[in-house]
């Protein structure tokens, strides 16, 4: 967890709220607030996210969607409940609502109805509004079944509109890490490139401090600069050398030459300056080996090249 | 002095915010001048039945007048009106009839005020948005004095909260953010105000042993007191400490005080203690390593207070500009916007023991310095005795007239919502003299419009 600097005579609470929010901006590469994430997530999507596979208004168009199907459903429930429909039989239209008065007209009406026969033919009439009101009836059920199967798909809704929100927070969120974790993992890399190129030129410190501390009778490490060379063919091996220095310099990332330097003439002129540099190159390495790891490796790999260059039992 | 003291519910078991209050500065007040409560009969803040006698009653010493509510709330109807003015365009009158949706509608209250105004001297309001405070600030606006406790819901972005704003003699606030808020809100920098709070009476014989030997605690906790609401943050707080506990903390206990309107997670760490007596909740806070406030909308947290007159230190929910100002002003608190935040925070607050006393006497100090009640009766009877001042030099209140008959049915109200979503947001003052020495103004800049 956080370490943070307080000193609990001297409170300062807007500081500490600024250490906290500098090591949560550490931690996770840019400060983003949970209201900024959801903001992202509803706006700015396309920054993030391919923009052809998610669409950043989603949201919206979902709770718009279903505001408006949620109020066409209201709509027909309120229609709905406005008609009421009750069974229409052909004798409803000779009764009446007047308690007793209502049966005796009843009574003459049905006793009249003969004579309306004479006028018109109501039997087509009614049996057609009693289709009416059976249909009518037919389709309450339905609607009502509809009704029940809409309030199912309006909770599912709900929950799918849950489960969208919740994806497009976490895809931002997950774009966002993997957008930091990108930086971050250029940044490791540059860092180790440069401590693999640090390390190389200790090493050839190192290897140039050897024929400074053993003189010239020390003999090379390496079986491909044998003493017998340097005598043979000394002007031939220093081109060849220079050759694979100059090579070794243009190829940043290739093997170290640790065969270079025991035949070096430069070396052999300048041993004072050979040794003030190797001052400078441990104090370097050590410094180095102080502030991180992996310079601290090097400043192992350094000394151990140097005891073993001035080790006499050496071959 | 007469003091009148009007509020929605008033009684020694009702422990509603305002209604609490309420009655503290009531009973204190009463030491000083004589004061008189008036209020309903109801009982219940949701359905405003009529519960308690009408007629004259006492409480505490304090004489209490209560007056019938004419009918109870309807919730379909409060529900759709409040949706109308809150999200549409709506007409002045739309917003009335909102008003007496919500209710109480109590016009015997009302009609008593009008016709006993001359007995009391001034006659203190307590919150904004209820029938009694719009309609009997309207009845006796040369001696009402309002008590908001204000904080950012819709209801604060009405046409008839800003007319209620202007039209007193004087505000009584608990914050220098609700006071940003309304002044922003309403544009009533011209009536005086002074932001006073509410003091606590804090118990000296708390005791730490206690609590745990009675719950069986042990070991370090984080205390929550307060209804145990999703509005109040709870859900929130729950996932963070949740994830705190899998992922930071291996000994660290959350304790819950407090009615639940919800449902509690079931997690080894987290102690629910039901409702609890005075007595116990400061044995909690003698014993707890900090308290928690996850609430996104406060004017004023009285635990918050009474945990820093014991010494304790809080964190705060960092959106609630008022929680976040207080601890600012404190210094006496950290608070989060967001897990990490939250983690963070809990953690140090965990593990480091001098910060903890640091911000607990911090607290403790900024409690004394404003939140006893000395400090709160002599800031209130000061705005009384100013106000009487001006009475005697003949100074009148102004009051806006109300609007005529096509002015109050035209829909040009904006939605209540969409105004408070534009209201700047943050910190009023980073210290307590700042906020006092710009009225009106905000000392640190707003962090950003919602």
């Amino acid at each position: 967890m956080a370490e943070f600097n307080i000193r609990s005579d001297a409170v300062d609470v807007e500081q500490i709220m600024e250490q906290i929010r500098a090591r949560v901006r550490e931690k996770r590469g840019v400060d983003y607030t949970e209201e900024q994430i959801r903001e992202l997530a509803n706006v700015k999507l396309d920054r993030f996210l391919d923009p052809k596979h998610v669409r950043s208004d989603l949201l919206e168009h979902f709770r718009k969607r279903n505001q408006s199907s949620d109020a066409a459903a209201s709509a027909a429930q309120t229609a709905l409940e406005a008609v009421d429909v009750p069974t229409f039989q052909p004798d409803d239209v000779y009764r009446s609502s007047r308690g007793g008065i209502g049966r005796v007209l009843y009574a003459i009406r049905r006793m009249l109805r003969p004579i309306l026969k004479l006028f018109i033919n109501p039997g087509p009439m009614l049996d057609s509004v009693r289709s009416v009101s059976t249909h009518i009836n037919t389709t309450s059920k339905a609607l009502a079944l509809n009704e029940e199967r809409n309030r199912r798909r309006a909770e599912l809704d709900v929950l799918m509109y849950e489960v969208m929100n919740n994806l497009v927070v976490e895809m931002t969120r997950l774009a966002i890490d993997m957008k930091n974790h990108k930086m971050r993992v250029e940044s490791v890399a540059a860092r180790l490139d440069f401590d693999e190129r640090r390390a190389r030129a200790l090493e050839q410190i190192v290897q140039f401090r050897t024929p400074a501390a053993g003189g010239e009778d020390t003999a090379p490490n390496e079986g491909s600069a044998a003493p017998g060379d340097s005598s043979g063919g000394e002007a031939g091996v220093t081109e060849k050398r220079r050759r694979r220095r100059r090579r070794g310099r243009r190829r940043s990332g290739g093997n170290t030459t640790t065969t270079e330097a025991p035949g070096d003439d430069a070396i052999k002129n300048e041993p004072a300056d050979a040794s003030a540099s190797n001052g400078e190159a441990d104090d370097a390495a050590a410094s180095a080996g102080r502030q991180t790891d992996a310079a601290a490796s090097a400043g192992r790999q350094t000394d151990a090249a140097a005891e073993s260059a001035s080790d006499p039992s050496e071959p | 002095m007469k003091l009148a003291v009007v509020v929605q519910r008033y009684g020694a078991d009702i422990s509603g915010g305002a209604e609490l209050h309420a009655r503290y500065v009531a009973e204190h007040l009463s030491r000083h001048v004589e004061v008189e409560v008036l209020t309903t009969c109801a009982r219940d803040y949701i359905s405003w039945r009529n519960e308690l006698a009408p007629g004259t009653d006492v409480v505490n010493g304090v004489t209490v007048l209560r007056f019938p509510v004419r009918r109870e709330r309807d919730p379909v109807d409060f529900a759709r009106r409040s949706h109308q003015v809150f999200q549409a365009r709506h007409s002045f009158r739309d917003e009335l009839r909102w008003l007496e949706s919500e209710g109480p509608t109590a016009p015997a209250l009302i009609a008593h005020l009008r016709r006993a105004a001359s007995a009391y001297d001034f006659i203190l309001f307590f919150s904004y948005r209820y029938y009694h405070a719009y309609h009997g600030i309207r009845a006796t606006p040369a001696k009402a004095v309002l008590v908001p406790t204000a904080e950012r819901d819709p209801a604060l972005g009405l046409a008839i909260s800003a007319r209620t704003f202007r039209s007193v003699r004087a505000l009584m606030y608990n914050s220098h953010e609700e006071r940003a808020l309304i002044q922003a809100v309403s544009g009533n920098e011209d009536v005086p105000g002074v932001v006073v709070g509410v003091g606590s009476e804090i118990r000296d014989d708390a005791s730490a042993a206690r609590f745990r030997e009675r719950t069986g605690i042990a070991g370090c906790f984080v205390l929550y007191v307060g209804r145990i609401d999703e509005n109040k943050g709870c859900r929130e707080l729950f996932d963070h400490f949740r994830r705190y506990a899998a992922e930071v903390s291996e000994r660290m206990q959350l304790v819950l005080a407090g009615a639940p309107v919800m449902e509690i997670p079931s997690h080894s760490r987290i102690r629910h203690l039901g409702f609890v007596t005075d007595e116990e909740k400061y044995d909690a806070l003698a014993a707890a390593d900090a308290l928690l406030m996850p609430s996104y909308y406060e004017s004023l947290s009285m635990v918050t207070l009474e945990a820093w007159a014991m010494r304790l230190p809080v964190l705060t929910n960092g959106r609630c500009d008022v929680l976040r100002g207080q601890v600012i002003r404190a210094n006496a608190g950290l608070y989060y916007e967001s897990y990490e935040e939250f983690a963070a925070a809990l953690h140090l607050l965990e593990t480091e023991r001098g910060l903890r006393r640091a911000l607990g006497t911090n607290g403790r100090a900024y409690f004394e310095r404003h939140y006893t009640w000395s400090v709160v009766e002599a800031k209130y009877l000061a705005m009384l005795e100013r106000l009487e001042r001006a009475n005697r030099d003949g100074e009148r209140p102004h009051v806006e007239p109300e609007p005529g008959w096509l002015h109050r049915r035209r829909r040009v109200q904006a939605p209540a919502r969409a105004i408070v979503d534009e209201l700047p947001t943050g910190p009023a003052a980073r210290t307590w003299d700042a906020g006092e020495s710009e009225p009106g103004r905000t000392t640190s800049a707003p962090r950003d419009r919602r």
